[in-house]
């Protein structure tokens, strides 16, 4: 059946027929003015399930709910299609199968040529499938939402899109954070914004878009540059985003900083590497010795400082206890471990003391403890550096030894210039008391004096003068011994005959003070000796008068002695006396210049202080040496010893 | 001025010789003691006019000797004229321990009149 009746209308019908049935997924069919259904199509048959012969002359309302209210509905379509020529509507609508789909059904009033009313073209869509989509749509649009909050929200990764040219869509706080732009600053700007200089050189912004795009993935780890220019190591995943007809629409791009990851294993590189050179640096270290021990004390490791310190080889002394170090008294007390304790308490331990060496010779060493604990704060051991500081320690005893020599000769010359300053007022009195009396005695004899005691004013003058002229004496010879001016003059003489002189111009002295005197002399001593008389007889002087002087009662004794030795003859000369006698403590600077045991002898015994600074010059220059032996309160001995050469006897 | 007596206190023999013939040329009379200690001794024994006191003695200095001396004088209102002898010119020492005047040797014959007719 058809309502085209020429071959043009014919082709028209085929044309409209074809592309009717061309629509699959819809049913276009018509009705005529009751609803009945005239035509049908492949899409019809397709949505609705029936096919063309069961379904011609059927009524609309087939499709419809099968009570009257369906009829009624379809009834009511036509009647408002009628009115309005064209209307749309939606419906519950059930298929042959009794499945029912939403539908949307669009009735178009058909007009023949004549204009009169030919009936409905009706168009129903099942709307499920869009209603669907739209319900798809609503839950991704929700979903979207999610995500992008989710992904907005994330912060330690930076999620962002980009366009299929690398324009960057949208951005997150974790790229914030990881590049430092906020979204203001970069939405809009290119990808290779974020990539060295070198690889945007080098095309590798674009290189990752296209193996993305091949690979349907793109991962590496790289350099990337923050907004403040700082590099930062980064893992980079770059997914293309493909629609359902697999059109590329862009990139996800997800960065995460690497860089405390990085910093970490670069770091534990470099410990490793440190490690090693340390090492090595340890183990090549000659001036100290560093080595490990174990949290007991136990020597875990040696290097060529320790043993070239310590003397030991690795092989001897790793496993031994660190003590075999210490002295013995050291290792009594304790001191070993107390320097572990102290090592623990305070993060390290140093002093400087006494260690041992293999060879068991003590050494000054510094010494450093240093206790090492794992992370969880538990003791591993020690690092214990030594340094031999005997050289050091010996400069400094060295600089301290200059130091108290430097003290020493500043207080000496300050002392000399002292004792000086004594001999020049003990000088000074003993020209000055000898001199008060010549000159009181002579204005005496200026005025009538008394006659009967001229002879005594006489001798008591020239008792004086000559006291005068010793001290002068004394201070010429003095004088010219310092300046080195004085020379010995060897010649033969009887040492008897000069101990009798002297003791003969002592005598009266020795007899006012009811004092004994001896004289002893050994028989090997040679009747002639060759030697230097006047300083012989000068020192013997000296000595016997200063005998005389510090003794009040008893007796000195003289005695000469001949020390015979292979080609080393000597005469020895002492003068022993029972007088006062000598501290100990002004032994050593007796024969000083300027100096007497006490200066306030000085004015109970007179002098100058310079005789037996004068004797010992003498006794040095015949190469001799002049002794004391002395007790307080109880005497002293003076004795010298002069060589004498044997062929020089004459026995 | 015949009658005062005076004490010379000097330990060098010579000197105590000398002074006693000066004060013999001025027409009075001393006598000596050999040093500070000895000097007090003999004022125990006898009542002086006038001390000249050395200085620098053994045994007992003057300056010392002259501190005991006026140590004893306290409780009583004697004050015995103490002239110091000194080589060196420690006058404040001297003074400061009580001596009346002092003279520099060697002294001289006015010198000895010229401190008589002062203190005498």
């Amino acid at each position: 059946m058809s309502i085209f009746a020429d071959t043009q209308a014919k082709r028209q019908e085929l044309f409209l027929r074809h592309l009717v049935n061309s629509l699959h997924e819809r049913a276009i069919f018509a009705v005529d003015e009751k609803g009945m259904i005239t035509t049908w199509s492949n899409g019809s048959q397709n949505l609705l399930g029936y096919d063309e012969e069961e379904i011609l002359g059927k009524h609309l309302s087939i499709f419809f709910d099968q009570s009257t209210q369906g009829k009624n509905t379809a009834q009511k379509d036509l009647e408002d299609a009628s009115s309005a020529d064209s209307t749309i509507v939606e419906h519950q609508l059930t298929r042959k199968n009794t499945s029912q789909f939403h539908a949307s059904l669009k009735y178009d009033l058909l007009q023949d040529d004549s204009g009169n009313k030919a009936g409905f073209a009706v168009l129903i869509e099942d709307l499920t499938e869009k209603k669907d989509a739209q319900k798809n749509k609503f839950e991704l649009k929700k979903l979207e939402d999610t995500f992008n909050s989710l992904v907005s929200a994330v912060k330690d990764y930076a999620i962002f899109l980009i366009s299929p040219e690398g324009i960057i869509l949208t951005w997150n706080e974790g790229a914030q954070r990881a590049k430092g732009y906020s979204a203001d600053e970069i939405i809009g700007r290119h990808f290779s914004t974020f990539y060295t200089q070198h690889d945007k050189d080098r095309n590798h912004p674009q290189f990752e878009l296209e193996q993305a795009i091949k690979d349907g993935r793109y991962e590496e780890e790289g350099w990337r540059i923050r907004k403040d220019g700082t590099p930062f190591w980064a893992n980079v995943t770059i997914t293309p985003i493909l629609d359902s007809e697999r059109n590329h629409k862009g990139f996800i791009k997800v960065t995460r900083d690497l860089s405390e990851r990085r910093e970490i294993e670069a770091n534990r590189a470099a410990l490793a590497k440190a490690d090693e050179t340390f090492d090595m640096l340890v183990a090549a270290v000659k001036d100290y010795a560093i080595f490990l021990l174990s949290p007991e004390g136990n020597i875990l490791t040696w290097n060529e400082g320790a043993r070239r310190n310590k003397g030991y080889t690795a092989e001897e002394i790793v496993g031994c206890h660190f003590s075999t170090f210490y002295t013995k008294e050291s290792v009594e007390s304790g001191h070993p471990d107390w320097e572990l304790e102290q090592a623990i308490a305070k993060g390290q331990y140093e002093e400087e003391g006494w260690r041992v060496k293999k060879d068991g010779t003590q050494f000054w060493a510094s010494v450093s403890i240093t206790a090492i604990f794992d992370r969880t704060g538990v003791l591993t051991g020690f690092v214990k550096v030594t340094r031999d500081l005997t050289e050091r320690r010996e400069a400094e005893l060295g600089l301290r030894k200059a130091v108290i020599e430097a003290e020493s000769a500043r207080d000496e010359a300050e002392r000399a210039n002292r004792l000086k300053s004594e001999f020049v007022a003990t000088i000074s009195h003993e020209i000055r008391t000898p001199m008060s009396g010549l000159i009181g005695l002579a204005e005496l004899l200026m005025h009538e004096p008394d006659h009967a005691e001229l002879p005594e004013m006489a001798q008591r003058m020239f008792k004086s003068s000559r006291k005068l002229l010793d001290v002068l004496n004394s201070l010429l010879d003095f004088s010219k011994l310092e300046s080195g001016r004085v020379l010995t003059e060897n010649i033969s003489f009887s040492p008897r005959a000069v101990l009798q002189e002297v003791v003969g111009l002592v005598s009266p002295l020795v007899q006012a003070k009811s004092l004994a005197l001896e004289t002893v002399i050994s028989k090997n001593v040679p009747e002639q000796i060759f030697a230097d008389e006047v300083k012989v007889r000068q020192v013997l002087n000296n000595l016997l008068h200063n005998a005389v002087k510090f003794t009040s009662k008893g007796k000195i004794r003289i005695k000469i002695d001949r020390l015979e030795m292979e080609g080393n003859d000597s005469i020895s000369f002492s003068v022993k006396d029972t007088g006062i006698g000598i501290r100990e403590e002004h032994k050593s600077m007796m024969f000083e210049p300027f100096v007497q045991a006490d200066p306030s002898f000085t004015r109970k015994f007179g002098g100058t202080g310079l005789g037996l600074s004068i004797c010992r010059h003498y006794v040095t220059l015949m190469g001799g040496s002049i002794s004391l032996e002395s007790t307080e309160g109880k005497g002293s001995t003076f004795s010298f010893t002069i060589p004498v050469k044997a062929n020089s006897f004459n026995e | 001025m015949n009658d005062k007596l005076i004490l010379v206190v000097e330990d060098d023999e010579d000197l105590r010789y000398l002074a006693k013939q000066q004060f013999k040329k001025i027409g009075l009379n001393a006598e000596t003691a050999t040093d500070g200690q000895d000097a007090l001794n003999k004022l125990k024994e006898k009542k002086y006019d006038l001390i000249l006191m050395d200085v620098m003695m053994p045994v007992l200095n003057g300056v010392n000797a002259t501190i005991q001396i006026r140590e004893s004088e306290k409780n009583s209102n004697n004050h015995i004229t103490i002239i110091a002898m000194t080589a060196v010119s420690d006058k404040e020492r001297c003074i400061s321990a009580g001596m009346d005047d002092y003279i520099f040797k060697p002294i001289m014959l006015d010198t000895l009149k010229a401190l008589v007719s002062k203190w005498l």
